[in-house]
């Protein structure tokens, strides 16, 4: 009986092969695309859960309130000032580390190289559960000169010798000595530590002030709470301290006057952080929405696999009838037919999952590439992984197998010994083939505007031109502070550089904020962003000026500013501060006067048109613009198309005559704009992913169902030629077909895919507007996709000689 | 009407060659009523599926209308069967999704007439074969003989000159076979040209001439005095 039976379904198979292999494979891009994107989310949710204690590691972060006392912003950050104080206070703060990242330059035998160290507190390796490969935890940080490098950055430096004991030159001017190697940090973190240096060491020198004022935040602060302690009293607590020993003026005062104080601490869980994150920018996140539309994707996709299955293993069932009728007539139960049926369906799943899992490990690479992040095949194959994998081949292979089996359990074998076909399911695979295409053609719309948006936010009018526009990065190290002037002068004498200035701002993933409250002698008193420039710097960006003058030479009285300014004596504020500050045009804010923090008093002596220097997600912030050397940033130039090659390599030139031991860091600001919107391609990438592989997909299911489907019609097809239709009148009737479910799809699709989008774009201060052609472009893609699937099917049905379809009925 | 010369049809698989039809010479006249009669596997559906232009012979002639059709490409041929020749089949052949009505209308559908003269005729050729209460019903509901009477409506519903009919009776019991016997007996006295092949002696008396096939060949023809 079983073997009669394994014959016959394995004739079957090969029989209908095409079919068959188009089942399997079906199914194995479906479950290597859900099973890829799983892995992704689950990546994504893993971030920071191989902490030790994960549930009792927080993150400190500061809730900032405006001068009138309404919630402006939440910053990941607290000064670093303060942990130490909070920890000797609080008991229950076991175990606290701040993560301050700055870029050095390293130089081991001659060699420089770029090295971002985290600067952190010597508890850190105990609170997140760190073991070194060398040194000693407890001591590693204990010396300010100790550094502690992972595994493949003390590789990048010393070979194969070992790194423990080596001294190494920071940026030109003191050593360093490695106390500790420690494994490569895991992948799921949004720590990204290459090296450990102590707080108490020379690198936070750089910023001297951070190690005294709370104005100043920098890096994220992990705590550990001792078992037990109630997160939200104690940042209450921790609050009420604050109030006592922090500045009056962000506290005391406030409160006096009745307005709530600037900062309010607060904690975040470690494991929640990565998917609060502002889901733009810099840091990459992404938001706990965007995972579970991912996760909805893969779960589509796999539905849509397996819903073709089912529909054409229903089809090739109905081929079979007359085998299965026979075996009821000849004593076969209802039961057992099911049974051989849905076994027959898991092991073609089966065939299909292994395929899929093959296919998913070689596409892994590509798709974490595409995604930026680390992903190995270890999650694929890890334990639960694959037991999941297990349960989803019996789920979906007696999802697969069960309705073929009841069509097959249901028949009364009388009627189909005479080969009557039976029409079951015709709509309800209608519905299901208009389903796949709907969540193609929304998948297909969603990409095109999520690229169109792309496209245009680098494009969006950035208030200056950012062509052959370079930045010089690592400004803040003192000793390049030092000669920046003279640097500046070097570079202006080379041929081919057009201008060079100085800036706080650039574009750039380091994003320094500045903000000053700013009293007008209007009354107006708000926080506007600081952004010190050198006088020639607004000229060499091409900023639009509004009204009045920029800084200039000419005018050495605006430049004029001292060393504890926060402004000179001329400013210039940005089209947006001219809002804030309450004048009612730019002309009008000419020649008033505004005061700064020690009541340093300045005019403005112009306004230009706001700087889009980030992401078209933020607006530019209301600002002003001073001549302020000590926060300077960045050296911008401006080269000459011409020779650009020359241009740059003399720049590099000089700056090694400058700095031997640290390599230059430089920018076109086009390639810093391609990097803001990286997160928006990510995105796209994942989108076109699903839509490649659910067109891939719904193509697979739609040949073989237009195969099957034609065929079945031969008889009216027969008819029709009998009766004078044409060829080319066959084809578009098929075409038709198989057009009104895609145009049905359309329907559906369109208006779901609209409204996410509008949701989306919302979140872009400069969006595209949403117009018909994506959509329409999406409908007629799926349109020709389809056509172009069935058209060889229709031809051969249309070309065939009615008498055979016609003479054995 | 139409004249076959020696016509021959071989049929070739990998291995076996079949002599369907072998030097087959055949006239028939404009308004004459043929039945082709012989055992199963004597080539009648061959003959009337090459007189349908449905099959193309493998040697011989076939003048249809005076015209040597024999080496016609298939649109061509396609053309020509629209316009002169209707089909009725044993099984019907009604599209199952369709009613009545658009079976019927199937049939002007290829033939670039406008929608309001094919509801006309339509409903001309419904009365005529006695089907107008039915337009609307879809074939599995009618009874057999109901269906092969749309299948008739539908060869004649544009006007062919010629109808070939493959065994119409064969799944009809006896009422209905007789039924729509006379029903081709009157379309032949208003002038169509029909051949038709059966089984039943009964049925083929009730044409003007008989052609008996056999393994191929041409074995008798017998015309039946005028009655």
């Amino acid at each position: 009986m079983l073997q009669n039976y394994l014959v016959t379904a394995l004739r079957n198979i090969l029989k209908y092969r095409l079919y068959s292999a188009i089942n399997v494979l079906g199914l194995a891009v479906g479950l290597s695309a859900c099973l890829l994107i799983l892995v992704y989310v689950n990546f994504e949710l893993s971030y920071d859960r191989w902490v030790p204690e994960s549930d009792r590691v927080m993150r400190i972060e500061t809730r900032l309130y405006d001068d009138e006392g309404n919630f402006s912003y939440n910053s990941d950050r607290i000064p670093p000032v303060t942990s130490p104080l909070f920890a000797e206070q609080f008991p229950e703060i076991e175990l606290f580390s701040r993560f301050l990242n700055q870029q050095v330059a390293l130089s081991v035998d001659g060699n420089a190289y770029i090295q971002r160290v985290t600067v952190a507190d010597p508890d850190v390796f105990k609170l997140m559960g760190i073991k070194l490969l060398s040194g000693n935890a407890d001591t590693a940080l204990g010396d300010p000169d100790s550094l502690v490098l992972t595994e493949s950055n003390a590789r990048r430096l010393f070979g194969d010798s070992p790194a423990l004991g080596q001294v190494v030159k920071v940026d030109g001017t003191f050593a360093m000595k490695v106390t500790g190697v420690m494994p490569d940090w895991p992948a799921a973190s949004d720590l990204r530590v290459d090296a450990f240096v102590p707080f108490s060491g020379p690198i936070v020198d750089y910023q001297p002030w951070v190690r005294t004022t709370w104005d100043s935040f920098w890096g994220p602060t992990y705590v550990r709470l001792a078992s037990g302690t109630d997160a939200g009293a104690l940042a209450a607590e921790l609050n009420d301290f604050a109030r006592r020993i922090g500045p009056s003026d962000r506290y005391q005062d406030r409160i006096d006057r009745g307005v709530r104080p600037s900062y309010e601490f607060h904690f975040t869980r470690a494991v929640d952080a990565h998917l609060r994150g502002d889901g733009g920018g810099v840091n990459a996140r992404v938001s706990t929405v965007q995972l579970w539309s991912a996760g909805i994707v893969a779960v589509l996709i796999l539905s849509i696999a397996v819903v073709n299955v089912a529909n054409l293993g229903t089809m090739l069932a109905l081929k079979r009838v007359r085998e299965v009728a026979i075996r009821k007539v000849l004593g076969a139960s209802a039961r057992q037919l099911v049974a051989l049926l849905l076994a027959e369906s898991m092991a073609l799943t089966f065939i299909a999952m292994v395929i899929g899992v093959a296919l998913a490990e070689l596409l892994l690479p590509t798709f974490g590439r595409l995604m930026d992040r680390e992903l190995t095949s270890g999650l694929i194959y890890a334990p639960a992984t694959l037991l999941a994998l297990l349960a989803g081949t019996v789920l979906i292979g007696g999802i697969c197998g069960l309705y073929p089996a009841l069509v097959a359990a249901r028949f009364r074998p009388v009627d189909h010994l005479t080969g009557v076909k039976p029409a079951l399911g015709a709509w309800f695979r209608n519905v299901l083939i208009v389903l796949q295409f709907a969540a193609t053609i929304g998948l297909l719309a969603t990409c095109l505007v999520v690229f169109m948006q792309a496209r245009y936010a680098r494009t969006i009018e950035k208030g200056f031109d950012t062509a052959q526009l370079v930045g010089i990065s690592g400004l803040s190290r003192p000793m390049i502070m030092a000669r920046e002037q003279t640097l500046r002068e070097a570079l202006a004498q080379i041929p081919g550089i057009e201008a060079v200035a100085a800036s706080h701002d650039m574009p750039d993933q380091n994003q320094y904020t500045n903000t000053s409250g700013l009293r007008a002698d209007t009354g107006a008193f708000k926080a506007l962003r600081r952004i010190a420039v050198s006088e020639d710097l607004l000229p060499l960006m091409g900023a639009k000026l509004l009204a009045g003058r920029l800084f200039s030479k000419d005018h050495p009285a605006d430049l004029v500013t001292e060393p504890e300014w926060f402004a000179s004596a001329g400013v210039i504020i940005n089209a947006r501060a001219v809002r804030e500050l309450g004048f009612d045009s730019a002309q009008d804010a000419i020649g008033h006067e505004v005061f700064s923090p020690g009541d340093v008093r300045s005019t403005i002596i112009g306004v230009i048109d706001n700087l889009h220097t980030r992401s078209a997600r933020s607006e530019p912030m209301p600002a002003y613009y001073w001549v302020g050397p000590q926060e300077f940033r960045y050296i911008v130039f401006r080269v000459s198309p011409v020779d650009m090659p020359q241009t740059l390599a003399a720049v590099d030139r000089t700056w090694r005559e400058f700095f031997p031991e640290l390599p230059i860091q430089r920018q076109f600001a086009d390639e810093a704009f391609a990097t803001f919107y990286d997160t928006d391609r990510r995105q796209g990438w994942l989108l076109l992913f699903s839509a490649g592989m659910m067109v891939v997909i719904a193509v697979m299911g739609l040949y073989a169902l237009a195969a099957l489907s034609t065929e079945r019609r031969s008889r009216e097809i027969g008819i029709r030629k009998v009766l004078g239709a044409r060829v080319v009148n066959i084809v578009r009737l098929l075409l038709w077909q198989f057009s009104v479910p895609v145009l049905v799809a359309n329907l559906i699709a369109w208006p779901l895919a609209w409204y996410s989008l509008h949701g989306w774009l919302e979140n872009f201060v400069d969006h595209i507007s949403l117009t018909p052609m994506p959509f329409l472009m999406a409908g007629i893609a799926v349109l020709l996709v389809a056509w172009a699937t069935i058209i060889g099917h229709a031809l051969k049905v249309a070309r065939a000689n009615p008498i055979h379809a016609l003479r054995y009925e | 009407m139409l004249k076959l010369h020696n016509l021959s049809k071989v049929y070739r698989t990998d291995e076996v060659e079949t002599v369907a039809l072998n030097s087959v010479n055949v006239e028939i006249e404009t308004g004459e009523f043929v039945a082709i009669m012989g055992p199963s596997g004597c080539g009648k559906s061959t003959l009337l599926n090459i007189i349908g232009m449905l099959d193309s012979p493998s040697s011989g002639n076939y003048f249809f209308m005076d015209e040597d059709v024999a080496g016609y490409s298939e649109a061509k041929l396609g053309n020509i069967r629209k316009q002169h020749i209707g089909f009725i089949f044993q099984s019907f052949n009604l599209i199952d999704e369709l009613t009545v009505a658009e079976n019927i209308e199937l049939a002007l559908l290829y033939h670039n007439i406008p929608a309001s003269e094919r509801r006309d005729r339509v409903a001309r050729v419904m009365d005529k074969v006695g089907i107008a209460h039915r337009a609307k019903h879809m074939p599995s509901q009618l009874s057999g003989g109901q269906q092969q009477r749309v299948a008739v409506a539908r060869a004649v519903v544009g006007d062919q000159a010629m109808i070939l009919a493959d065994e119409p009776t064969g799944n009809l019991d006896s009422a209905h076979g007789q039924e729509v016997m006379e029903m081709l007996q009157a379309l032949n006295e208003e002038g169509t040209t029909i051949v038709m092949v059966t089984h039943s002696p009964a049925h083929a008396d009730y044409a003007r001439r008989t052609i008996n096939l056999f393994d191929g060949h041409v074995v008798t023809e017998n015309l039946r005095a005028a009655v």
